[in-house]
């Protein structure tokens, strides 16, 4: 059966939720990918990914985004989640402050096992617990600005926010792929990220449909 | 590999003869399978006992002149059905010309049986009764429903509306067998009531919703008359024989779709909700059960994979799991049968394909028919499968003698390693498995041991409550902080732990926060309150389950966290035993850059399959390790089973490692426990056989409680080179050289 497949798509994107355990990673992943949100959702053990494609400038872009539990990780999965990544939604919880403490812990690890020309999005979280916020929006732009994050806070329970954040980041992951940001990248050749299925992450995916 | 291909060999697994006899192909719209409750599960309650949404389903072939024919299957929730007001309000009893169309020649069936699923019972339909055929018309009255109540949402729905404008006049069925047992329906409606065995409401209902649609017709265009005769076609016409195209007429209230069948390149149409995964648009969609068990329809031409697994020996029952390309799964969960005639109708329908789809076998299309079966051949069991019987209560006590003491512990071990623990002695058995009580003590031992181990749990308790502020604060920040994020999502979807204010949540948090000071090094890991609660539960004795967690932690990969030294040990070992047991998969894996990180079986290791399988065959898994009968590693086995009964088809389809991540994940809550352990037991009986086995596997035979092997052998460990840095006691000695474990003789053979 030749049918062009729906997995048709120009490129594969493959972004990380990073961020204290209990931020709402998986929320912010399944409230974007399903439109879902779960009050009660476990917490995450291993690994975990959904897909979503969206449009930007005429191209489709497929997402993968990645999640996984917030506390330290094994060795073995910390370089397999991180390989290949062009960019990364670190979130904190804004009525806790001491996730957003630990900002600086997590872009380190960015530091140590990510591209270095990944995008990087500050996410403040949980914005519909408006009386319960610990951490200022001001604060946290600033830091944003000092570190060259894109800042922006969501809600994954109201929606909040949300859908932007996500094509944000990947906008501007696209952005820096038209620029040739990533320096390991040859548009139009096998790229140096070595992950399998992503070796096309930031290639152009080139259809053929046999009919 | 074709569709085609796939289908055969299906039924080459099957064991089935391809049918050769000549069926003509069936109708463009015609319906070639058809069942109603068929049920579809939503992922959100999967850890508490199922809930069921029973709908219909059919299957329709489809034919486009550009890219040929396909089938196309539609799920309708029950609710859908009852719920479309349209059914009742139009619904003068007009719809007696369905029902007098002619009867049964040869077997096959050009009438039309309009039915509803029957809602009110929907786990208890005969097999007989379960087979209806719908009519195209019907597909109006789903459509209205779906234009009326989608909000907009239509762009989803082209594959119906154009089926509805093709195939409204193409009233035939294919289903022999099925046919023949829904048998005489039209004509002896009180026959096909009797055999129903449902009460009249249904039938009532029934009759409103034919009445409805041939109401739709009546106020249809007068073209609907001249191609009418269409709908006394023969259902086996030749495949020229195509029915007329109906021009998309308004003869539905929803507007039309310009879009045509074979145009239509949604691949998952979830119609009542919009499929996250399409374009930018973000239409709201409803959070309740309707986004998964809303109505679903799906171009099977489009999907990835489809797979079987029965659930019982029949080989009628169990799950049909639809996989798009864009990995995203369905599951189709039967119940009562209908399985069987499923998996006929693909055969039949593979070899109309063949003749059809000449030249086009090179496709890349990765349609995949895999049958797994609920029974392992004998040969691949263990041979003591099936000896053992449960532990259960009286048993139990058989064990011990008059003092207590369990002498034949590894009978007992063996018990519950090939037949498990009657739930309700769990508490009393646990202890022994978690190595709380010794199997050598006395009642009167393990009355000590409780009452120090008491003592002993209160003077942790009080050192954690009698930390300097300090203390408590670095104490807060790396432990205290996740533990207390942890037990609230953990389990509570069990009355034990349900509700708000629930003190058992802080009994849980109280043992993982002593424990974490008891044990500094390792501290609270996630997934350590997961494996806590079922012990809770069992025990309901904060010292007593503290005690048994402890016993645990040291069987798992949380040892010697934040070292992982633990996990990567059970990695190798796993990725050894795969290159043993399942060379194909390790090939497979081997083949793909990051393959052997074996990411998708993470939480696997770490929970010991507790969200791969409900609760309960969950715990059954456990206990079936904690028996530790012939090795203590009997957790990679289970890997390795699972991935030989449900890996096949990543292997077959050569998928990458991120689609073999969601392809497990998938599988989540929906594998056969029973088949896995045997398999496992299998598995390891296997191992227990070979002559030889690399040295980088020699740990898994090193059991703290039993040999692996009987005494009287010894197995050859064969060095299978190392790091330069390395040394391995096995490589002095040539690699057929024999190594002696404990006994002096060597393996006979």
């Amino acid at each position: 059966m030749s049918f062009q497949g729906p997995e048709e798509y120009d490129y594969l994107f493959k972004i990380v939720l990073i961020g204290d355990s209990g931020v709402g990673k998986s929320n912010l992943l399944s409230r974007f990918t399903r439109n879902e949100f779960n009050l009660e959702s476990k917490s995450t053990i291993g690994v975990e990914f959904a897909t979503r494609s969206i449009v930007v400038e005429g191209k489709k872009l497929k997402a993968q985004i990645w999640d996984t539990a917030g506390q330290e990780r094994f060795r073995a999965i910390t370089s397999a989640y991180y390989r290949g990544a062009v960019g990364a939604m670190l979130v904190y919880d804004i009525a806790k402050h001491a996730t957003f403490e630990n900002i600086d812990r997590w872009l380190k690890e960015l530091r140590d096992h990510a591209d270095d020309n990944i995008v990087v999005l500050l996410v403040g979280n949980k914005t519909d617990l408006r009386h319960l916020r610990a951490v200022m929006s001001e604060d946290a732009a600033e830091y944003a600005d000092r570190n060259n994050l894109i800042f922006i806070e969501t809600s994954a329970l109201d929606s909040t926010n949300v859908e932007h954040a996500f094509q944000q980041c990947l906008n501007e992951v696209y952005k820096r792929v038209a620029d040739r940001h990533f320096s390991n990248v040859n548009i139009g050749q096998t790229t140096a990220l070595p992950t399998t299925n992503l070796q096309s992450t930031i290639l152009e995916k080139k259809f053929c449909c046999n009919s | 590999m074709s569709l085609t291909t796939f289908l055969t060999k299906a039924s080459n697994l099957l064991g089935l003869k391809p049918n050769i006899s000549l069926k003509a192909p069936p109708l463009d719209g015609e319906i070639i399978f058809c069942k109603n409750n068929v049920c579809v599960h939503p992922p959100a309650n999967l850890n508490k006992n199922s809930e069921h949404h029973p709908g219909y389903m059919n299957i329709r072939s489809q034919e486009d002149e550009v890219l040929g024919r396909t089938l196309i299957l539609t799920w309708i929730p029950n609710s859908t059905l009852t719920k479309n007001p349209r059914s009742i309000e139009n619904s003068p009893r007009q719809g007696k010309p369905l029902c007098s169309t002619g009867s049964n020649h040869n077997g096959h069936n050009n009438n039309i049986r309009t039915t509803k699923p029957r809602n009110d019972e929907p786990y208890k339909d005969s097999d007989d009764g379960d087979v209806f055929s719908i009519t195209p018309d019907s597909k109006n009255f789903i459509n209205n429903y779906i234009n009326n109540d989608d909000n907009g949402k239509c762009n989803d729905i082209n594959s119906l509306d154009g089926i509805q404008a093709k195939n409204k006049y193409t009233n035939s069925i294919n289903m022999d067998k099925d046919i023949n047992s829904a048998g005489d329906n039209i004509n002896n409606r009180n026959d096909s009531k009797e055999r129903n065995g449902d009460d009249d409401d249904v039938k009532n209902e029934f009759d409103l919703l034919a009445s409805t649609d041939s109401n739709f017709t009546s106020h249809k265009s007068p073209s609907n008359v001249t191609q009418s005769p269409s709908a006394t076609l023969p259902a086996h016409g030749t495949s020229s024989s195509s029915p007329p195209q109906s021009p998309l007429s308004p003869n539905s209230s929803s507007p039309s779709r310009s879009n045509d069948i074979g145009c239509n390149d949604n691949s998952f149409v979830d119609v009542t909700s919009k499929d996250g995964d399409d374009d930018d648009s973000s239409g709201g969609v409803d959070n309740d059960l309707s986004f998964v068990c809303g109505v679903f329809s799906v171009d099977l031409g489009q999907m990835r994979s489809l797979r079987i697994f029965y659930s019982n020996n029949q080989c009628n029952s169990g799950q049909l799991v639809i996989a798009s390309r864009e990995s995203q799964y369905k599951i189709l969960h039967f119940h009562h049968g209908g399985l069987d005639r499923l998996v006929q109708t693909f055969k039949d329908w593979s070899f109309l394909a063949q003749a059809s789809r000449k030249g086009m076998e090179k496709d890349d299309s990765s349609h995949y028919f895999s049958i797994i079966r609920p029974f392992l051949p004998h040969e691949l069991c263990h041979p003591d499968e099936g000896t053992m019987e449960m532990l259960r209560r009286e048993t139990w006590r058989v064990h011990m003698n008059d003092m207590g003491v369990i002498n034949d512990h590894l009978h007992l071990r063996k018990a519950i390693f090939f037949a498990g623990i009657e739930p309700s002695i769990r508490a009393e058995v646990w202890p022994f498995l978690l190595h709380y009580y010794p199997y050598l003590s006395t009642h009167e031992d393990r009355e000590c041991i409780r009452n120090d181990k008491y003592l002993e749990y209160l003077s942790i308790r009080k050192v954690r409550l009698r930390m300097s502020r300090e203390e408590r604060e670095a104490f807060w920040r790396s432990t205290q902080c996740i533990v207390e994020k942890d037990v609230i999502r953990t389990d509570r979807s069990h009355p034990y732990f349900s509700g708000e204010s629930n003190p058992n949540v802080d009994v849980l948090k109280n043992i993982l926060l002593n424990y974490a000071v008891a044990h500094p090094t390792q501290g609270y890991t996630q997934g350590m309150s997961d494996l806590l609660a079922p012990i809770l539960i069992e025990l309901k004795n904060e010292s007593d389950a503290y005690w048994c967690f402890v016993g645990l932690m040291k069987d798992t990969v949380f040892f010697s966290s934040p070292t992982d030294v633990d996990m990567d040990g059970q990695l190798l070992y796993l990725r050894e035993l795969l290159k043993l047991l399942l060379p194909s998969f390790y090939h497979h894996l081997l083949k793909l850059q990051d393959g052997l990180d074996l990411l998708f079986c993470h939480r696997w290791l770490l929970l010991c399959f507790k969200r791969e399988f409900a609760e309960r065959d969950a715990l059954r898994i456990w206990e079936v390790c904690w028996a530790r009968y012939l090795t203590d590693y009997f957790h990679i086995f289970i890997v390795v089973s699972v991935l030989s009964i449900y890996g096949q088809d990543v292997v077959d389809q050569d998928l990458p490692s991120d689609d073999l991540l969601l392809h497990f994940n998938s599988l989540s809550m929906h594998m056969n426990a029973d088949m896995v352990l045997k398999k496992a037991r299998g598995l390891l009986h296997e191992f227990c056989q070979l002559e030889t086995i690399p040295c980088t596997l020699h740990g898994l035979c090193s059991s703290s409680s039993s040999s692996m092997w009987d005494n009287k052998y010894t197995v050859k460990v064969q060095c299978v080179g190392h790091n330069p840095n390395e040394t391995c006691p096995y490589t002095e000695t040539s690699p057929t050289q024999i190594k002696q474990d404990s006994q002096q003789s060597p393996r006979s053979h």
